[in-house]
């Protein structure tokens, strides 16, 4: 028996795409660049 | 009134300047288990050996360590790898170890972490015996064996990573602030509590996946959450890591194995 937990997910994870919520030290303002990196990965 | 505040046991390890200690050290170990992080990740991510629509299957612990970055808004399938990395990068600068590249450490690791995998199998085909537990766990299997073996072999790296850093390194650390800083336990109390209660957590976290729930199954990764708890506390959690990677990729290796002689 292995000690894996694993689990089937719908989709790969083939998208590299980044996004990070950046607080501006604003109140109640937060930017979200998105980062798309690569979406031509082989799949 | 204040008590002088009582460190667990494994962040004393690691001060010496013995292979037990050096090997212990969260730098020595990022760069010990960092081949691991790597594979898992290309693995994972690329898929080079699956059918182009086939489904995925990943860690469950990878997948929660996602849904948690994603509460704070941030996604990306290398938060994961990075977390660990700078996990144990803060860990490092926090202990005020020495920035040194140890070649012959990293191979002495890894012969250890292979002798602590074959003990857990030796240790597991011994219970098989005695219980039956081909029975018990052929269920269980199927889950695993169904897939290509190129993506069990990355399975069982990521499943010893990322299932040691929550229920170990994580986990361990988190149940010790609570029972030895906020309620006051000894060390040596706790210790024997710490072990058992994330062998459990680290045993029913199986079950989040599509896998039925059986007492055998339960006991049997209890029985491994003592022994990778053990091994993280006594010896690190680099060793800890690959002992799980190589006691699951040798199982791994076995079947496949048997299947070709069967």
């Amino acid at each position: 028996m292995t000690f894996c937990g694993v689990k089937e997910s719908a989709g790969r994870l083939k998208d590299w795409s980044c996004t990070i919520p950046i607080a501006t030290g604003r109140a109640g303002r937060v930017t979200e660049p998105h980062f798309t990196v690569n979406s031509t990965l082989p799949h | 009134m204040s008590k002088a505040r009582k460190e667990p046991q494994w962040l004393r390890f690691g001060s010496g300047e013995g292979y037990f200690d050096r090997s212990h050290r969260p730098l020595q170990c990022l760069i010990f288990i960092a081949p691991l992080l790597i594979i898992y990740q290309i693995g994972s991510v690329l898929h080079p050996w699956s059918p182009v629509h086939s489904q995925s299957h990943n860690i469950i612990a990878f997948e929660l360590m996602l849904n948690f970055f994603s509460l704070f808004g941030a996604v990306g399938s290398y938060l994961p790898p990075l977390a660990v990395a700078a996990i144990l990068l803060g860990w490092h600068v926090a202990r005020k170890d020495p920035l040194k590249f140890e070649p012959g450490l990293y191979v002495a690791m890894g012969a250890e972490s292979f002798l602590w995998a074959v003990a857990l199998v030796i240790l597991f085909v011994a219970v098989a015996h005695g219980v039956a537990m081909q029975a018990l766990t052929h269920p269980v299997e199927h889950a695993m064996t169904r897939l290509s073996w190129q993506s069990q072999v990355v399975l069982s790296i990521g499943a010893g990573i990322y299932e040691e850093l929550l229920f170990r390194l994580v986990l361990i650390t988190v149940l010790n602030i609570i029972l030895v800083d906020l309620f006051g336990l000894s060390v040596a109390k706790a210790i024997p509590v710490i072990i058992i209660a994330s062998a459990v957590l680290f045993s029913l976290y199986h079950f989040l996946g599509n896998e039925q729930p059986t007492w055998g199954a339960f006991v049997i990764r209890t029985i491994a959450g003592i022994y990778f708890a053990g091994i993280f506390i006594f010896r690190g959690f680099g060793i800890d890591v690959a002992t799980h990677a190589g006691y699951d990729l040798m199982v791994v290796g076995l079947d496949i194995m048997s299947h070709h002689h069967g």
